[in-house]
């Protein structure tokens, strides 16, 4: 018998028109993995919320979710608890007590478990998730991915028979969303726990999920194995920007021939595909071409600065070195970056390599021990805060929500024209260039994501500064968003802005920068265009590269990767 | 370095420092608060090496000097007029008072220090965990807050300076508003961001009843001794105070208990018993030096 | 719309649904009697809690004040105010508190004791009192003892727990207790706002500085006289007066924002109701 199963469920939330869920059904056994893709806004969060009635919204409900044959609303409490775990969006906030250990009790503390209960499945939580390193450490002292790690072990040690978890890795780098993935899967393989999950990273779930379920404005558009889901997404080219790179590739570049074939998702089986299809593309051409020569691999630093620097650069930081105390180490150790106007310039690496505070001392808001930063050719710290920030330089942090201190979007764009008694027809300028005019009025903690983004950029181009710094402006995007926000940058840099963006998205950097910056251990080790700097690596790279290495080296997006199949 | 007495169980802990902390308060004794100044500070600086005379400085000699001044200047009782100010009696009783009074405002106070430095918010989410499970959780969750909050209004503030809203280098009043804008932004974030930390409370079953504290303390052989002999400390001083040992008035005319046999050896008996945590100490650096030099 | 199910494995789904609008209606009338029940219970804590500490806790003072005449004024009076606290903190426990008053209680303490934290710039220009008061008043009375009490506690242990924390957990957690009961949350007029101001500036002075001097005064006499506590109460004045004006600014500009917040907030949730 199915662990879950949803019967023509209809949810709609009160005082809105139109359902969130429109006649949902859904089945799934005991033991599955699946995975709930879909656009922001598609229903995904209130679905997984209707499955656990303690966290369900008000609303009409019509339809019903049966959990193990039964109504959930009918599990009590506790057998709510215990059985069906749920993992939210934010580590930062679902975190409730001081310490690590107190956290991972916490579930069982409201079970009222006996003492040695608690402290043998506690242990065991610590065991299996490797948490004992940091067992008594206090909950502020752990980065981002450990936070998240802690809220699935905490809600593992009730050993629930269903976990939920909603976008887990939305606020997560790369490295760390992927061992939250092989968590994930090991409990899924290792304790037969059934795993709902929605998120938008689906590159790493794919592989793992026994079945993908597709929802589009509050509907299931599809729900079957990742095959057969990836096919009818590729179908349509407003959904497969989702997709997978390999399974991208597969479906724009296969023949006839291969239509049987599995489709591709991982690097490995992506890599095969690509040797068969060229084989069978220079048998089909009895030519034996080898491979035409792709740019010979970046040599990183010299040849980067050509491209088309006819002009100055608007900024100019020359072997900066900083660190936050006198005794504290080097974050920066003699970085140097060039930021023109009108190009969009990434900048990629891990985490502590000291990319943020790059872009603070670059942006005027750090001031470094050593080396220099010119704006405009003059050192930057000769201008004062008020010349600087607003008008020449807008700094974004990370989680744009912090940028706001009023409860409206107006109000928080009108303090800044009244503050530098701009005229009033800047606001509509504004909100006509972001298209912010249908959420004006609102609270910016009503907004989704995409919208406070738009909004915080907003608020920062108000003074028209001629350079914006985004740190970490993609995270938690959807891949359908970031197709706009994309395209949203390269208007902003067509008017002759310049851009830095800090991302972990390798595969957005690629697709959008004109130039990238690699930084590692406090300084850039290579720097160029996107196509020089990614082709020649081979791990910190995109994953269209790491397909194409050694077969078509050079092509480091889908797109192009798809382009060079074809013209063969 | 860990403090020995810092893995006894928080429950004996407790007593231990209830007991330091309300004997001074309770019996004045001059000889009896030597003896709990001396401790306290023998432990102090065991636990805080020379950063012990910063609370020495700051804290309790401050308060002993102002009570020690203050007292006979207010308190005209006693019998033993030395002379007069501005018409008022100064006497040899309210002076050796306020002397009395200072040490165990200085035995207090140091007493907390050493308190503040073993009893981490761990032992007290704890303690409080098995009286006022809600408290307890309350106090945890407001501890775990604080940084995080203190973190997040520093990043309001950078978030306003790279938008150009920053009021740095301007005038009082605006930095003044400045930072009360940044105030009510962490609030409104705080606020808006406590309702996933409830959900997520709600989610893993908060409001079940019974609901049981996780201890993460035991109570093993060491407790039981060290508990044991605190016990021991505290009987004997209370048979002491019954059969009339220790007794001190200060007012009309000072007077103290007789240096009996008796008394002598209840002293010895208090000073081994506030000794605990620091020959507790001593124990374990020898052992460690045994251990050491057999290698 | 009436529907069934394929498959009925247990007698709960068996009943037949009843229609979604009913089942909305009857968890609107449940929701109705449970804030009619709520609602009782709360006005007879009120009453319970107000006579404990307006009669019970002074007439403890008092008996303690003759009783202990000439021993130890100190650990008595230390005793008798932990003590008075004790029936607060039950009654919270006792009702068993739902997860989202605990979170925004922990939140509001949090914000009092940041708040002493980032002005340590100005010594005794602090919003603790206001945010206090702020919280009584919009979250009733026993939140805002239990966020009073908590804010003095968890900000003495950053800064260091002493013998006065008995008292200022007093001292704070009357502020907000009062505060709860001399107010509701419309403040809505000037005249509110002002007499909210001018209770700030009383009771900081009034209550907390009167409470903590008389700490200091306990704690260095055996026979306490009027000349004493008046040379305490007096050098304790300028202090006293620095935190009623930061509570009286604080209050000004922070009440109107923080009340629609905790308001949005409360109507997003359904806390207190």
């Amino acid at each position: 018998m199915a662990l879950v199963e949803i019967k023509d469920l209809t949810f709609t939330y009160p005082e809105a028109d139109k359902a969130a869920l429109l006649n949902i059904d859904l089945s799934v056994s005991e033991g599955e993995f699946v995975l709930i893709a879909g656009p922001s806004g598609c229903g995904k969060s209130t679905l997984l919320r209707m499955l656990k009635p303690a966290l369900s919204s008000f609303g009409s409900v019509s339809g019903a979710v049966l959990f193990g044959g039964e109504p959930v609303e009918a599990l009590d409490l506790r057998r709510q608890t215990s059985e069906i775990g749920f993992v939210m969006q934010d580590p930062e906030m679902q975190i409730a007590t001081d310490k690590v250990w107190h956290e991972l009790a916490f579930g069982l503390e409201s079970l009222g478990v006996d003492q040695s209960t608690m402290r043998v499945r506690v242990a065991e939580m610590a065991n299996f998730f490797g948490i004992q390193k940091w067992f008594h450490s206090p909950v502020s002292e752990l980065s981002g991915g450990q936070k998240q790690l802690l809220c699935l072990a905490s809600v593992m040690v009730m050993q629930p028979r269903l976990l939920i978890l909603d976008e887990p890795t939305s606020q997560l780098d790369p490295i760390a969303a992927a061992d939250f993935f092989d968590t994930l899967k090991r409990i899924n393989s290792e304790l037969g726990t059934t795993v709902m999950i929605t998120e938008h990273r689906v590159e790493g779930l794919f592989p793992i999920a026994d079945k993908v379920v597709f929802m589009r404005n509050g509907g299931i558009l599809h729900s079957g194995t990742p095959e057969s889901c990836a096919e009818l997404l590729s179908r349509d080219p407003a959904l497969s920007a989702v997709l997978p790179t390999a399974m991208t590739v597969y479906y724009e570049t296969r023949t006839e021939s291969m239509k049987d074939l599995p489709a591709p998702i991982t690097v490995r089986d992506g890599r095969a595909y690509l040797k068969r299809i060229l084989e069978e593309k220079t048998a089909a051409a009895k030519k034996a071409l080898p491979q035409a020569a792709a740019p010979s691999p970046a040599r990183p630093r010299e040849k980067a600065q050509k491209s088309k620097r006819s002009e100055k650069p608007v900024i100019s930081m020359r072997d900066v070195w900083f660190r936050y105390e006198r005794n504290s180490d080097d974050i920066l150790k003699g970085a140097s970056l060039e930021i023109n106007a009108g190009e969009l310039t990434c900048i990629i690496g891990g985490n502590g390599a000291g990319k943020t505070t790059a872009v603070m001392t670059a942006s005027g808001m750090l001031k470094p021990y050593r080396g220099r930063v010119l704006l405009d050719g003059k050192p930057i710290d000769k201008y004062s805060d008020g010349e600087l920030f607003g008008r020449r330089v807008g700094v974004l942090l990370q989680n744009p929500i912090l940028s706001f201190v009023h409860d409206s979007v107006r109000e928080e764009l009108e303090a800044v024209i009244k503050k530098n008694k701009l005229d009033k027809s800047r606001l509509d300028e504004i909100a006509e260039l972001m298209e912010l005019s249908g959420i004006l009025e609102s609270n910016p903690y009503d907004i989704s994501g995409g919208e406070l983004q738009r909004a915080a950029i907003a608020k920062l181009l108000v003074l028209e500064p001629r350079i914006l710094f985004l740190d970490e402006a993609t995270k938690g995007m959807d891949a359908f968003f970031k197709v706009k926000f994309g395209a949203l940058l390269r208007k902003l840099t067509a008017q002759g802005t310049a851009i830095v963006l800090i991302s972990h998205d390798i595969e957005f950097c690629a697709e959008y920068a004109d130039r990238l910056a690699m930084f590692f251990d406090g300084g850039i080790i290579a720097e160029g265009t996107p196509k020089e700097v990614l082709s020649g690596n081979n791990f910190y790279t995109t994953v269209a590269a790491r397909i194409g290495r050694g077969m078509m080296d050079g092509a480091v997006t889908a797109g192009e990767l798809i382009e060079r199949i074809n013209r063969k | 370095m860990r403090d020995a007495f810092d893995t006894v169980n928080p429950i004996v802990a407790f007593v231990f420092f209830a007991f330091a902390l309300i004997m001074p308060m309770l019996v004045m004794h001059p000889v009896l608060l030597g003896i709990s100044l001396a401790c306290a500070l023998a432990w102090l600086f065991i636990l805080r090496g020379k950063r012990a005379w910063g609370y020495i400085l700051k804290f309790a000699l401050p308060v002993m000097l102002l009570t020690a001044v203050m007292n006979p200047l207010f308190n005209h009782a006693g019998v033993t007029i030395l002379f007069y100010l501005r018409h008022n009696p100064i006497t040899l009783e309210s002076i050796v008072y306020g002397v009395a009074s200072a040490g165990m405002l200085a035995s207090v106070v140091l007493w907390f220090a050493c308190f503040n430095a073993i009893f981490t918010s761990d032992k007290i989410v704890y303690l409080l965990g098995r009286f006022a499970p809600s408290l307890s959780l309350v106090l945890s969750m407001a501890l775990r807050f604080v940084p995080l909050f203190s973190h997040q209004a520093k990043r309001i503030a950078q978030a306003q300076r790279g938008a150009g809203m920053g009021t740095r280098g301007g005038s009082i009043l605006a930095r003044a508003r400045n930072g009360l804008s940044i105030l009510s932004s962490l609030i409104t974030w705080a606020l808006e961001s406590s309702v996933t930390t409830a959900d997520s409370m709600r989610s893993r079953g908060y409001g079940l009843h019974p609901r049981r504290s996780f201890a993460n303390y035991r109570f093993d052989g060491r407790d039981a001794l060290v508990g044991g002999l605190l016990a021991l400390g505290m009987l004997c001083t209370a048979l002491a105070s019954y059969f009339k040992l220790i007794g001190i008035r200060f007012f009309p005319s000072y007077k103290a208990n007789e240096a009996t046999p008796l008394f002598i050896a209840f002293c010895v008996i208090y000073a081994l018993t506030l000794l605990i945590p620091v020959m507790m100490n001593s124990i374990e650096a020898y052992r460690w030096h045994l251990l050491r030099s057999r290698i | 719309m009436q529907k069934e199910f394929a498959e009925k494995p247990n007698t709960a789904a068996a009943r037949p649904e009843p229609a979604a609008d009913e089942r909305v209606l009857a968890a609107e009338r449940l929701r109705a009697r449970q804030a009619a029940e709520e609602k009782k219970r709360r006005l007879i804590r009120r009453i319970v809690s107000a006579v404990l500490i307006l009669v019970f806790v002074p007439s403890v003072i008092l008996v303690g004040l003759l009783e202990w005449h000439d021993r130890q004024f100190y650990i008595v009076s230390m005793l008798i105010i932990a003590l008075s606290m004790v029936p607060f903190f039950f009654m919270f426990e006792k009702r068993r508190p739902r997860a989202r008053e605990l979170t925004l209680i922990a939140v509001m303490v949090a914000l009092g004791v940041a708040g002493r934290a980032a002005f340590y710039m100005l010594p005794h220009f602090k919003p603790i009192a206001a945010i206090v008061i702020i919280t009584g008043v919009s979250l009733g009375s026993e939140a805002g003892f239990i966020t009073g009490a908590l804010t003095a506690f968890v900000s003495n242990m950053f800064f260091g727990q002493g013998p006065w924390t008995p008292w200022q957990m007093f001292a704070l957690g009357l502020i907000g207790f009062l505060s709860g009961i001399l107010f509701n949350d419309q403040i809505t007029t000037k005249l509110k706002l002002f007499l909210l101001c001018a209770y700030g500036a009383f009771v900081t002075v009034g209550i907390y500085g009167q409470i903590v001097d008389t700490q200091v005064v306990f704690s260095s006499a055996q026979n306490v006289t009027w000349e004493m506590f008046l040379a305490v109460y007096a050098s304790g004045l300028p202090v006293n007066l620095v935190f009623a004006s930061a509570t009286v600014l604080f209050l000004l500009l922070l009440t109107k924002p923080l009340l629609n917040k905790l308001g949005r907030i409360k109507k997003k949730h359904g806390v207190f109701r």
